[in-house]
């Protein structure tokens, strides 16, 4: 077999787990980008964008490691800085007001409270919409932490490992991060955390 | 163990992340305390609404993010040898590898059988015992591999271990090599020779 030949060999090789991999975890990177940056449009180049650099360092992912956390550590970081030195991040004050879906500003969803669990009800789109925009209040760093615990399941230790830091300082951020979305999310919906033994 | 001690271990508590004797002693203490206690089912309320946000679909699939990679200008393409710009690091080397060995068995079948190892030939000159780069651990052999100082062969570029928001690697100089000459030495055909330089 020519040198040519080798060459060419390996680069399929590589090339057809690469496109696998895509097609395995395109829809759980597009969910991660999209719960990060808030946004359909953002999260889709967000994920191009981070295949993208996937594929140029490809050669150098240490299989031992799930490539899905080596691949949130490459999206992690890419939003964080690329993002953040763009302006790209859509910023919204503490103190907006809600707009719902029917367009009319400055009204809050307040549904009767018949349901024996206000959780049940969270899934309703007011509710999700208001614990989606309460993840964009929080800081990149603290966003990361909470989405990658709560939403992707990681453990502390693979977070710390995704975006280098410690584990206390993943502990620390997951903690904070739980702390300013509850107060977000407690500020439009309290009736969300009302439930006998909660004040 | 004071309540702001344990308020702040609640995260972590809740996911599990303490030592046994930690959960215990925070356990313990909620049993207690009421307002810990209210503290943490706000924050285990807030992981529960967090945990039932749907899954996210993209409006594109991954076929885009492949047409993308494929039409990225960096890897896609091919050098006339069939060798990438970012392809494996072996077969960066395995260029330079080759005109080495070609250069060192051209350069001794020059040689006539008659002459002595230890007999420097006119193309390589003995190293002086008293270098401090090159001690004359085995003489012998220093005369027949005579090392070149290493400004004259320098690194272009390095390739990174670690995906990174660098910019992608390019070689200005040869892209077979990865390296080239930045000056001549004396007419005499520098060997390549890879230098690990501290980036």
């Amino acid at each position: 077999m020519t040198h040519t030949a080798v060459a060419q060999s390996m680069d399929d090789r590589l090339q057809r787990e690469f496109d696998e991999l895509v097609y395995r975890h395109y829809q759980q990177a597009y969910n991660l980008a999209y719960r990060l940056t808030g946004n359909a449009a953002d999260a889709e180049d967000l994920v191009q964008e981070a295949f993208l650099r996937a594929y140029r360092f490809f050669d150098r992912y240490d299989r031992s490691m799930p490539f899905m956390n080596w691949f949130s550590r490459i999206l992690t970081n890419l939003y964080i800085d690329e993002y953040r030195r763009r302006g790209r991040l859509r910023t919204i004050s503490i103190d907006e007001v809600y707009s719902g879906d029917e367009g009319e500003e400055g009204t809050t969803m307040d549904l009767p409270d018949t349901a024996p669990d206000p959780l049940e009800r969270a899934l309703s789109n007011e509710y999700l919409h208001a614990i989606h925009e309460g993840l964009q209040h929080l800081s990149p760093e603290f966003r990361v932490a909470v989405v990658l615990a709560d939403l992707e399941g990681h453990s502390y230790e693979e977070i710390a490992e995704i975006t280098r830091t410690s584990i206390g300082t993943v502990r620390s951020r997951i903690h904070r991060g739980r702390k300013q979305l509850r107060d977000h999310i407690k500020k439009r919906h309290p009736n969300l955390f009302e439930r006998g033994d909660l004040k | 163990m004071n309540c702001r001690y344990v308020q702040s271990r609640l995260s972590a508590y809740m996911d599990f992340e303490l030592s046994g004797a930690e959960q215990q002693q925070i356990r313990s203490h909620l049993e207690e305390c009421i307002e810990c206690s209210c503290e943490f089912e706000s924050l285990r309320r807030t992981k529960q609404l967090l945990r039932q946000m749907p899954i996210v679909k993209p409006h594109t699939g991954p076929e885009q993010v492949l047409l993308r990679v494929r039409h990225s200008a960096p890897v896609a393409p091919r050098h006339a040898f069939g060798i990438r710009w970012h392809a494996p690091r072996f077969w960066q080397y395995a260029g330079g590898l080759a005109l080495a060995a070609a250069i060192i068995f051209w350069g001794r079948s020059e040689t006539p059988e008659s002459t002595p190892l230890t007999t420097a030939s006119p193309l390589m000159t003995p190293t002086t015992p008293s270098s401090p780069l090159f001690p004359a651990v085995a003489p012998e052999l220093s005369t027949m591999y005579r090392p070149y100082p290493s400004m004259l062969l320098r690194r272009t570029s390095y390739p990174m271990y670690e995906p990174s928001l660098m910019p992608s690697v390019s070689y200005s100089g040869d892209s077979i090599l990865g390296y080239q000459p930045i000056s001549d030495w004396s007419g005499v055909t520098p060997q390549p020779k890879f230098i690990e330089t501290p980036r």
